[in-house]
């Protein structure tokens, strides 16, 4: 068993708390993603995981075992640096035979296992090579092969892929996955970047400000944000505020948004609304069922697959839409008058104001 | 700005500084061939008798085996000392890294005569003055500057990431060090000590103040030899001197191209 738990993990350094109180149960091989902007305690947990911080309280245990207070070499756990810290002065078999040889592994059986990390990350033959003479994407995968190899029982990713370029970050995620199902370990993985986060992970932890906002599900994270820091933070939404009238959503100016949770908010609260992009369809005329608003393109641009439109609603707010560059509502113009309908599903209502 | 090959007279002037420079050596060398008796340029024949005469010389013999020792000695000991202090204030591990810094890098600003009345006295007062020991130690204070500025330097271009790397790969502090750290700054090293070692080899200044008499380093003995009358024997050892210090650098350059932290 080597399910990752932490439980009341809190860093101070002075006065200022960077991790408050912060617990977290990680199922035995499950792929977990720390998502958050910079300066949200996300790598300090992952250094405190790691041994490399000391916590300032709590617990860290790995398959029932404590290792809070272990020193990093004690811990069993692999670590990929953003920066990657391979060992410039080792070739790449010694780079991978490092944590091995530090187990008392040698002779055939350390070059068979040598061998079998290097073959796991596609890097056959490259064992004679020095890390200078490897490109970006390449130490990328001594790296992960140095840290599977001694079979951890953790696996820690410190934003490993926000050195590349997009294209092999594509390729590199595809593979992590990959080399993550064939493995099962338990992994932690720090990054900002959200679509990393939602395609890799079987659980997301949004986190801001040394909270935790969210521990759920991708898809989750994305359609039901727990808090307006996530729905703000995931995709890119449209914000729009009002209050809750008759069980729909009042915007001022006339506009009545139809949205499932209202009514739950209670007559007259303040709610915050968010509108995903693509959540919104565009068209000439009024649905039946009243549930669309009127509007006026104000910008349209396209870039490819999609069109963007960006449409003014009464007079104070602004929404941007995203229409498939194919379908109906591809053609329309700045100046167009329009109607905006979206699903009263679909839209992530939260209460605002104190206490919310 | 358009980028220029330096002038004619830049480049005269250049090498008329360099050869100006290094006349003194070239005197003593020629010297040091010369069959008089006394030192004379040009000098009058040739002969390696001069030579000769130094390496059968116990006085000498001895006198450049103390100094070897010495420099040898005190090196190894700067290397470690200054090292362990080195990594210590780069890594802040106690409070007061910069004033240690400065502390352990006074012997270069301080001048040598100073530090050598100094640790007389202070010799004199524990009751230690005029033994072997008490020069090296002497030494290591004068040489562990041009060690801790190398390491200094050197650390200074490590990642952190890649220690803790070896950290979390099981390694234990002193693994790590021995296996990643210390390689990565070995070149660095390579250079401090040559430096340690040629400066401990030179030394006069704060050696004549604590030699024994049978303590004798070549300096010392060449800086007396010339005081009671300079014979070609003097110009001979330093003709030696000159041709050991360049071979040790031209090799160390091949080796380390150590030009880099200097």
């Amino acid at each position: 068993m080597s399910n990752l738990s932490l439980r009341h993990l809190v860093k101070r350094y002075g006065t200022v708390s960077v991790v408050k109180n912060v617990s977290l149960e990680i199922a035995e091989g499950e792929f977990v993603s720390l998502l958050g902007p910079s300066g949200c305690g996300k790598t300090t947990i992952l250094r405190m995981v790691a041994g490399l911080i000391e916590p300032s309280d709590g617990t860290i245990t790995v398959g029932g075992r404590d290792i809070t207070r272990l020193p990093p070499n004690k811990r069993n756990v692999g670590l990929v640096f953003q920066s990657y810290a391979l060992f410039p002065h080792m070739t790449v078999f010694e780079n991978v035979a490092f944590g091995l040889r530090r187990k008392g592994e040698s002779g055939d059986g350390l070059v068979a296992r040598v061998n079998e990390a290097l073959s796991m990350v596609r890097l056959d033959g490259y064992g004679e090579r020095y890390p200078r003479q490897l490109s970006g994407g390449q130490q990328q995968r001594v790296a992960m092969a140095r840290a599977i190899a001694p079979r951890p029982s953790v696996l820690l990713f410190d934003e490993p892929l926000s050195n590349l370029d997009a294209k092999l970050r594509d390729e590199m995620q595809i593979e992590l996955k990959r080399l993550q199902r064939e493995l099962k370990i338990t992994t932690l993985f720090v990054t900002h970047d959200q679509a990393e986060a939602l395609s890799l992970s079987d659980r997301v932890c949004v986190m801001h400000d040394g909270v935790i906002q969210q521990f759920a599900a991708p898809e989750e994270i994305y359609h039901r944000p727990a808090t307006s820091f996530v729905a703000s933070f995931i995709g890119k939404p449209n914000h729009l505020a009002g209050t809750v009238k008759d069980g729909a959503v009042d915007l001022g100016d006339g506009l009545v948004l139809q949205s499932t949770g209202a009514a739950a908010l209670g007559e007259g609260a303040p709610v915050d609304i968010f509108i995903r992009q693509e959540a919104v369809t565009l068209s000439a005329s009024a649905s039946d069922d009243g549930a669309s608003v009127p509007g006026t393109i104000v910008l349209r641009s396209f870039s490819g697959a999609q069109v963007q439109y960006v449409v003014r609603l009464g007079e104070r707010f602004e929404v941007v839409v995203e229409m498939a560059s194919s379908g109906e509502g591809a053609n329309l113009a700045q100046g167009d008058e329009v109607f905006l309908t979206i699903r009263p599903q679909d839209i992530i209502i939260l209460g605002s104001g104190p206490g919310a | 700005m358009n980028e220029q090959r330096p002038g004619l007279a830049v480049s005269s002037l250049a090498l008329l500084v360099i050869l100006f420079l290094q006349i003194p050596v070239i005197v003593v060398m020629l010297a040091s061939f010369s069959e008089t008796s006394y030192l004379t340029i040009p000098p009058q024949g040739w002969t390696l008798k001069w030579f000769e005469a130094v390496l059968t010389d116990r006085t000498y013999i001895d006198a450049i085996k103390n100094s070897l020792i010495l420099a040898v000695g005190s090196t190894v000991i700067s290397l470690v000392l200054g090292v362990a202090a080195s990594y210590a204030i780069f890594r802040k591990m106690m409070p007061g890294s910069e004033a240690l810094t400065s502390l352990l890098m006074a012997p270069l600003i301080i001048p040598s005569v100073v530090i050598g009345v100094a640790l007389l006295q202070y010799f004199t007062l524990v009751g230690m003055r005029g033994s072997f020991f008490v020069l090296l130690i002497a030494h290591v204070v004068i040489t562990v500057p041009y060690i801790v500025r190398s390491a200094l330097a050197s650390l200074s271009g490590i990642d952190l990431a890649v220690e803790e790397a070896a950290r979390v790969l099981g390694a234990n502090g002193f693994t790590t060090f021995r296996l990643v750290t210390l390689p990565l700054i070995k070149p660095g090293l390579v250079a401090g000590a040559l430096f340690s070692f040629v400066t401990s080899m030179e030394n006069v200044p704060v050696t004549i103040f604590l030699a024994g008499p049978r303590d004798t380093t070549l300096p010392i003995l060449i800086f007396t030899s010339v005081e009671m009358g300079v014979n070609p024997s003097v110009a001979a050892v330093s003709t030696l001197l000159i041709i050991a210090t360049a071979a040790v650098l031209l090799a160390a350059e091949r080796w380390t191209g150590f030009h880099r932290f200097v």
